[in-house]
């Protein structure tokens, strides 16, 4: 017992396969492969064709064989630019996100009375349908619309700002509602790894005499570490390309592009300019751009755990 | 393995906790129905309905317009009467407002679907009809049959008729003659000229009365606002397009000044506050159906609702646009026909497919169609003596006699989009005029490089449009 | 756990803060519902004269339109076939997938996994026209077994990364003990791992649940027969270009929502149950 309390936390999200704990009983060569073959068929199915068909289409028009035009298109044309440096700024929702989830489901793990039907109350933004979710905020944000009327009547006329008409707060406002809405799945899953930590090792550390900010630093924060990491690289993906319901229903990528996407773009390439090479390459450079993503975090984060 | 003893131990007090109510037993039973669901699941997929036979006919359709569920109601009963008629089978699928589009592109790309299929007009019909994927009419159908039909003008191309149009709507603007009144202004006082439109708003605005309500956040508003006043000093639609496709200067003051008379009226304060954060038909609907703006543009399609709530009497309907241009289309309405039938070219049934547009077109379904709907069919076989309202009526003598361009119809959709839609947006949120010449330009530029398909066949377009609203 | 509290008058009035926090959360939380079950019970004129309010005059017009125009019947059942089906065989899946990638150092596993994890950032988007040709050439379209498939292909990019990051948790001598008893490593998966993994199963179950209950894009150009809609689909179909009755689109979905919010009251025992085993070390 006193070993696993002076054990740091064994971070399982992959890193690497150092850390893979190896079978002691030898099994045959194929069999892993056995058991990864059905998941191989369906995925093979859903994005096997769609992928070579995009490598396919991104290098035609509609006029026929284009070569590398779509890629040179994209790349001089500053909406996409544009697009991409908006999924950039939608980054910052993931520390924002991972902090405040952290803190309130320390809140609520330091045993507030109510905290099961806090715990409740704050996942269930993750059940409403996003249509749902757009409607209300696009009413609560608009210039004269709740919000501002209650800030106006608090005589806060200053910070009653267009949240959603102005081409500089939009984006922001856009990521205040995503992270409204996925709040709730990072504390669930937070609070769910503070309740299975051992009691005995915050015990410990507070017969050391160790403070709140000490205690969280040195013992919480640590066994959640894999957890996090975890939820980094989930809430990564999702503003790169998650996002796109959204940015639909609540902005549909105005005021004057100031919310476009590049789910947006793409959307927009195929769906209403009628330019499906455009769309394809767009979509290649993202998902791309997004394998090398992982592979860096993978070794990033299996490297920190070597030191 | 050391490094796995907290791990264990935590599991096992995981399991223990659990034991009471996740025993073997309940796992077993938890296993029993998931497999029971998934062998209903595959049993109701394969029970799924057939495939169909050769002879039928299949209609993507959406119901639009002022009551869609009236609308899905009058396709399915075209239908059933088509069926009795021809002895054929008819397969109708309603689709959505948000997934018709990309179902379509769909079929396409897979060359099977539909045998008929919804889709806007304009530019939206001509592009698909460029890439090969459309059928025209003309070439299954007799001219008597297709000469009935209005609104037609947006898609005729390369000689050919590429859609079979459902409802005709019309952008018009929309006055508030109790808040006229109350600022002292005549409730018929002339609406024609800028002047006197500008003379109208600075009169309510001095009354302490929202001259004009409007909503940009969804971005349609911007094409409105395009299509209301981008054409005032064009004579014809060849005229603007020759500046799209790059034989003209779309910065010139003749395509361009549009964007300065709106900063005009945004600098003025004539218009709502709140634009840029509200949505266009929530914009129309609470600002002028509230009083809180005296003056909205509105699809006629949408006027009822707001008829009801300030009161029919009180309400003026301006079928032509108050304008700070001479051109001849100036002076005309803006008219559309919102969304029709097109002939996929993958259909094996064109000929079947284009006697059933045909027979959406035959008076006792065109009657029965305004019945379910109040939407003005587009044909002009529909007796004027069905319509009831006044308003309703004014609309469709302007309609028949005064037709004029939706502009909006007759530019590549990305310039709607990237230009009007987002220009407007950046004009309220406090950029320049000139600014958004300039992005006019930049976009239309980027689409002359990236589509030059597109811009081949819309340089053709306009040969076409040379022949349409003259006279 | 009640030792890490600050005790004393920093500790009340800590407690008292975060009382605010969570109530005010919990405001904002609940919100929506209101907003969509008081629009839902206006005519489209009071909507637009007060959006936020509560109903004047309220009325059960767009839940009867609903109920008495509209096969709710065939579209419920159309989803939760969809969605039973289609959680069931992704969770199946990605467990003997993650069972394999957890358990198993072979060569090409890592790079697939990885690959695989990044698959979760193709966008649905981009996916639907090359689907529907797809489908259409192995003749699925139109058909629940196609759509299930595409369901189940892309839940199992994050299920395998979820069950992955569980499975490696649990402890090595068990599985070893299986062994040594002479079990298979599928006797091993079925009697060990996913017993142990239940409440993580069934979280996944339901995150992937909400997925497919909500999509409306796949279900839309897979399904194209009016029998074979879903909720999502068979509601939106109230919007129209120039007019929005947003009434029925709340009534809509409110009963598009219910069994969603439901299942993740009934499930929610479980699903933090499974939440707190699969976070256990990560």
């Amino acid at each position: 017992m006193k070993n696993a309390l002076q054990q740091p936390a064994r971070v399982a999200v992959p890193v690497g396969r150092r850390l893979i704990p190896r079978p002691v009983v030898r099994v045959a060569r194929l069999e892993p492969w056995l058991f990864v073959l059905p998941a191989l068929a369906f995925v093979g199915v859903t994005f096997g064709y769609p992928l070579v068909d995009l490598v396919r289409t991104s290098f035609t028009t509609t006029g026929g064989a284009a070569g590398l035009k779509n890629f040179r298109d994209l790349l001089a044309d500053p909406s996409f630019r544009l697009a991409i440096e908006h999924n950039g700024i939608l980054l910052l929702a993931v520390p924002v996100l991972t902090v405040l989830a952290v803190a309130l489901a320390i809140f609520l793990f330091e045993g507030i009375r109510f905290w099961r039907v806090y715990r409740t109350l704050v996942f269930l933004p993750v059940t409403i349908s996003i249509p749902v979710v757009g409607g209300v905020w696009g009413l609560m944000l608009e210039f004269n619309g709740g919000l501002n009327t209650i800030l106006r009547s608090l005589r806060l006329d200053g910070l009653a700002k267009d949240w959603l008409g102005s081409t500089h707060l939009a984006l922001w406002s856009v990521l205040g509602v995503i992270v409204w809405s996925q709040l709730g799945f990072g504390v669930v899953l937070f609070l769910a790894r503070l309740l299975s930590i051992s009691p005995e090792l915050f015990e410990a550390a507070r017969i050391d005499g160790a403070g709140w900010w000490r205690l969280h630093r040195h013992v919480t924060l640590p066994q959640l570490r894999g957890i996090i990491q975890f939820y980094v690289l989930l809430g990564t993906i999702t503003m790169l390309s998650w996002v796109f319901s959204y940015v639909y229903v609540i902005t549909s990528g105005g005021p004057a592009d100031a919310t476009l996407v590049s789910e947006l773009y793409i959307y927009r390439s195929a769906f209403v300019y009628n330019q499906i090479g455009i769309a394809s390459a767009a979509a290649l450079i993202l998902l791309a751009a997004v394998v090398v993503f992982v592979f860096l975090f993978f070794r990033l984060t299996g490297r920190e755990e070597t030191e | 393995m050391s490094e796995n003893g907290s791990d264990g131990r935590l599991i096992d007090a995981l399991a223990g906790e659990l034991g009471g109510s996740l025993t073997r037993r309940a796992l077993l039973r938890g296993a029993s129905g998931v497999a029971l669901a998934g062998m209903l699941g595959a049993r109701t997929a394969l029970a799924a309905p057939k495939r169909r036979s050769a002879g039928d006919l299949v209609v993507w359709y959406l119901a639009a317009g002022a009551n869609p569920e009236g609308d899905k109601r009058a396709f399915e009963q075209s239908m059933r009467a088509f069926e009795r008629a021809k002895g054929a089978k008819v397969k109708g699928v309603a689709q959505t407002l948000d997934g018709f589009i990309p179902a379509w592109k769909a079929a396409v790309k897979a060359g099977q679907g539909p045998d008929l299929q919804y889709l806007w007009e304009g530019i939206f019909t001509l592009e698909d009809a460029w890439q090969g994927n459309l059928e025209p009419y003309d070439t299954h159908l007799a001219a008597q049959e297709t000469r009935h039909w209005l609104g037609t003008a947006s898609v005729r191309w390369n000689g050919h008729l590429w859609n079979s149009p459902r409802n005709l709507d019309s952008l018009v603007l929309l006055v508030n003659k109790k808040l006229l009144r109350q600022a002292k202004i005549d409730p018929s006082t002339p609406l024609q000229t800028w002047a006197q439109f500008l003379r109208v708003c600075k009169k309510l605005k001095s009354a302490g009365i929202g001259p004009l309500g409007f909503g940009l956040k969804d971005g349609f508003g911007g094409g409105w606002l395009f299509s209301a006043w981008a054409r005032a000093h064009v004579d014809n639609v060849a005229d603007y397009m020759r500046a799209v496709v790059g034989d003209a200067d779309i910065t010139s003051e003749r395509y361009s000044e549009w964007w300065f008379r709106l900063a005009e009226l945004r600098d003025k304060g004539y218009f709502n506050n709140d634009i840029g954060s509200l949505p266009l038909f929530h914009a129309v609907n609470s600002l002028f159906g509230r009083g809180r703006a005296a003056m909205v543009p509105a699809a006629a399609s949408a006027i009822r609702p707001l008829l009801r709530q300030v009161g029919v009497g009180n309400v003026r309907v301006v079928s032509v646009w108050p304008t700070f241009g001479d051109g001849k289309l100036a002076k005309r309405n803006i008219t559309i026909f919102s969304g029709g039938m097109v002939l996929p070219a993958f259909s094996k049934q064109k000929q079947l497919a284009a006697e059933f547009a045909a027979f959406l077109h035959r008076p006792d379904q065109l009657r029965n169609q305004y019945q379910l709907t109040t939407d003005l069919p587009a044909d002009d076989r529909v007796s004027a003596g069905l319509i009831r309202e006044a308003w309703q009526l004014q609309i469709y003598q302007q309609i028949k006699t005064n037709p004029g361009p939706w502009l909006e119809d007759w530019i590549p959709t990305q310039m709607d989009s990237e230009a009007n839609f987002s220009g407007c947006q950046g004009l309220f949120a406090g950029q320049s005029a000139a600014d958004q010449v300039k992005r006019t330009r930049d976009v239309l530029e980027k689409w002359r490089r990236q589509s030059p398909e597109l811009r081949k066949a819309y340089r053709k377009w306009i040969g076409d449009a040379r022949r349409v609203y003259r006279t | 756990m009640s030792v890490l509290r600050p005790t004393g008058w920093i500790g009340t009035a800590t407690g008292l803060l975060k009382q605010a926090v969570f109530v005010f959360l919990g405001l904002t939380v609940l919100f929506p519902f209101y907003y969509m079950i008081a629009n839902a019970l206006k005519t489209q004129d009071d909507y637009y004269v007060d959006p936020l309010g509560l109903p004047d005059h309220a009325t059960a017009r767009s839940f009867v339109a609903l109920f008495r125009d509209s096969p709710l019947g065939t579209w419920y059942l159309n989803s939760v076939v969809l969605t039973g089906a289609s959680v069931v065989l992704a969770t199946a899946v990605a467990a003997l997938a993650a069972f394999s990638f957890a358990r198993y150092r072979f060569r090409g596993g890592t790079v697939l996994y990885r690959l695989l994890i990044s698959l979760m950032v193709v966008p649905p988007i981009v996916l639907v026209l090359p689907l529907f040709v797809l489908a259409v050439r192995l003749g699925m379209i139109n058909t629940r077994t196609g759509a299930i498939v595409v369901y189940v292909g892309i839940l199992l990019p994050f299920s395998i990364f979820l069950l992955t990051s569980f499975f490696r948790t649990i402890p090595s001598e068990l599985i070893d003990a299986a062994r040594i008893d002479g079990a298979s490593s599928l006797g091993i998966l079925v009697r060990v791992v996913a017993p142990l993994s239940a409440p993580a199963l069934v979280t996944l179950a339901i995150v992937n649940a909400l997925f497919v209950w909500n999509d409306l894009l796949i279900a839309l150009i897979l399904l194209q027969d009016n029998g074979l809609h879903t909720l999502q689909i068979g509601v939106s179909q109230f919007r129209s270009r120039y007019s929005f009755d947003v009434p029925l689109m709340m009534a809509g979905l409110a009963l598009a929502s219910w069994p969603a919010i439901v299942a993740y009251l009934l499930g929610q025992r479980y699903f933090t149950r499974g939440l707190l085993a699969g976070a256990t070390k990560g």
